[in-house]
């Protein structure tokens, strides 16, 4: 389980969000103090935080779920369907348009393990990150049944593999493998 | 796709949640009916009414096939009493245990037998929306589900009116996915409502003030098909079956040395036939024990295997029924490592609401790596019983209260294997390598 910091706007008016494990903090404030300093700093870290040009499809996808904070989880997955991930740009922007406060939306969206705020990559994938993440939204409501379209990408669901340091928790595939691994009595890997 | 496991011959098994599970097309709503389908539910729309209905689940002694094996006809009786504009049913199909497909199966082969079931549950509490909430991933179950919903709306059989004049009722099916936890029924309804997934104190029970705030009847899908067949058959005729106090049937996933799969077996019935279910072990290969409940279950050894599966019986014995699932384990199996990383999942799964429940479940794993791994401390049996009680004591949902299981049973059957591995520092399975380098190649 991992600790979070909510991070908030730097000297520089760039907005960060921090979360991981509690180790990195020292690394982490060591390089605010050099932000504060004055001097610039490099900034791929948070390169992924870049405002998306575009937040209409955002727009689309609030307009869809009536702007209504009981449906965050199906706007998540939707947004993360359109960028890949959920960049914080629009994160913002779901929490004025529904009301619900950046903080329980971001409790929600780092609470679910198919939700992610980074783009994937390549080691965490084991091949190429797509171009956007396909998650399947699919809300079948059989009575409202006609708009779900925007959402019906398929593709397997890209959850981080269990190498990859972000993933906040196993994947059941590796729990799945240590399973077998332990009833066949061969040693564990890690 | 999972196997079914036909009942052994010669037992007389009755075949109730499966009985239409091996139909060419189960979205067939027509063929379904030829079947048996719906017959409950116009029973209890036509015949029974509400507390009719409410009234013969409870003679027939249904118990919550989720789990916890709560009464059903209590839990709706909860519901009905209350005064509120709106009220919900749900089903759970989310099938938490990622190693067990019978929930997935059921809805997949039989997506009729949990429309009709939730349906006779909402006519009895008096709910006009309807929710089955389904894993993302369970994309065989999703699709018949949806299309059964749709068949049997078409027809009629749910919808306006469908429970008499003026009713209304609204099913729908709803993807979830994203955590173990979501299993947990206040943990289901966070996710419905969209937000984060961490379980309610109770009481308040989701009867009272569940899915946005209404009274909420949360069933798993067995338990739904079960109702199906109560009504179409009568409540005497379910309790005749198995034991007195727990009757009817339930899915069971095996994992056997030669044959696994799903198998519907009376509650009563003793593991041992369960486990036989699954052929016999290869040549040279013992059984060392069998792993009861999933992730949180209990390790029970061949001694114990004439227990009768079912909910009290399993608890007695260290070990419960939980996920419905039984894994043969045979001698190549350590059990400190099986422990280990069962307790591990469970502490990685955990919410982390509850302190105990996150820190004590993460300090539970690391004593269980350090037996593993050759560093083990004198004191750590009695340091893991301890923990092991207070994470019990102070659990807010039952994940905390079972998760340690594999440890406490583990402590209670194979005591010998652990002081193998704390005071001689060997694995007898020879599974712990590591210890065997940090004691300097064993000291037998
Ligand atoms: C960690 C945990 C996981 C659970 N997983 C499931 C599940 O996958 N399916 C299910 O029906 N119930 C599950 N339950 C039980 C539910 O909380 C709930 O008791 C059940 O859905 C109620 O339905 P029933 O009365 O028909 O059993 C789980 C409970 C816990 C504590
Ligand atoms: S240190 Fe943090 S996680 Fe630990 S108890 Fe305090 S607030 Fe909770
Ligand atoms: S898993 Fe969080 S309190 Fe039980």
């Amino acid at each position: 389980i991992e600790c979070i910091d909510m991070g908030g706007t730097d000297t520089k008016g760039r907005y960060h969000v921090h979360w991981g494990a509690a180790e990195t903090y020292g690394e982490r404030r060591e390089e605010s103090a050099l932000r504060r300093s004055g001097r610039t700093v490099p900034d791929e870290a948070y390169a992924h935080f870049a405002r998306p040009d575009d937040l209409s499809a955002v727009d689309e996808i609030l307009d869809e779920y009536d702007r209504d904070p009981g449906n965050m989880l199906r706007i998540l997955e939707a947004t993360q369907a359109r960028y890949g991930h959920l960049p914080v740009a629009a994160l913002k922007r779901i929490s004025h348009a529904t009301g619900a406060w950046y903080a329980m939306i971001y409790g929600t969206a780092s609470y679910y393990r198919h939700l992610r705020f980074e783009p994937p990559t390549e080691d965490a994938l084991g091949a190429p990150a797509p171009a956007a993440s396909p998650e399947p939204a699919t809300s079948t409501r059989a009575r409202r049944a006609p708009t779900r379209t925007s959402a019906a990408v398929s593709a397997p669901p890209a959850s981080p593999a269990p190498t990859d340091p972000r993933a906040r928790r196993p994947t059941e595939g590796a729990y799945l493998a240590d399973l077998d691994r332990a009833l066949g009595g061969s040693a564990r890997r890690r | 796709m999972t196997d079914i496991l036909p009942a052994p011959r010669g037992s007389r098994w009755p075949s109730i949640l499966l009985a239409r599970a091996r139909a060419k097309d189960p979205t067939d709503l027509d063929a379904a009916i030829a079947h048996g389908a719906f017959v409950g539910l116009r029973a209890a729309v036509a015949d029974f009414g509400p507390a009719g209905t409410i009234a013969e689940v409870a003679m027939s002694g249904l118990r919550g096939r989720g789990g916890a094996g709560f009464p059903t006809a209590d839990k709706w009786r909860a519901a009905a009493v209350l005064d509120a504009p709106r009220r919900y049913v749900v089903a759970n199909g989310y099938g938490s245990d990622p190693a067990v497909m019978s929930d997935r199966t059921l809805m997949a082969r039989d997506p009729f037998s949990v429309v009709e079931g939730l349906a006779i549950a909402a006519l009895a509490v008096g709910a006009s929306e309807a929710i089955i909430a389904v894993r993302a991933d369970a994309t065989e179950a999703v699709a018949g589900l949806t299309a059964a919903v749709a068949a049997a709306e078409d027809a009629g059989l749910i919808g306006p009116d469908s429970l008499g004049p003026g009713s209304d009722l609204a099913m729908r099916v709803e993807t979830v996915q994203g955590a173990y936890m979501l299993g947990e029924e206040t943990v289901l309804l966070k996710a419905l409502e969209g937000k984060r997934g961490q379980p309610e104190q109770r009481p308040p029970h989701p009867t009272e003030r569940g899915l946005f705030g209404a009274p909420t009847v949360v069933q798993n899908v067995q338990t739904l098909a079960s109702v199906a067949w109560i009504l179409a058959n009568g409540g005497r005729k379910y309790a005749a079956i198995g034991p007195l106090d727990s009757p009817g049937t339930t899915l069971v996933h095996l994992r056997g040395p030669k044959r696994s799969g799903v198998a519907e077996v009376p509650l009563g019935t003793p593991l041992r036939s369960i486990v036989e279910l699954g052929g016999e072990l290869a040549a040279g290969r013992t059984l060392k024990g069998v792993l009861v409940g999933g992730p949180s279950g209990g390790i029970l050894p061949p001694e114990v295997l004439d227990v009768a599966y079912g909910y009290s019986t399993l608890r007695e014995v260290g070990a419960h029924v939980g996920s419905g699932s039984v894994i043969v384990i045979d001698d190549r199996t350590c059990i400190v490592d099986l422990a280990r990383l069962l307790t591990r999942f469970c502490a990685d799964e955990a919410c982390g609401k509850t302190i105990p429940c996150r820190i004590g479940l993460r300090r539970l794993t690391e004593i269980g790596d350090r037996v593993a791994t050759g560093r083990p401390r004198p004191t750590d049996l009695a340091l893991m019983t301890d923990l092991a009680h207070d994470i019990t004591e102070s659990g807010l949902c039952d994940h905390e209260r079972l998760a340690t299981l594999p440890y406490l049973s583990g402590m209670r059957y194979f005591r010998s294997e652990l002081d193998d591995h704390i005071l001689r520092s060997s694995c007898p399975a020879g599974v712990c390598h590591p210890i065997a380098v940090a004691a300097g190649a064993g000291a037998h």
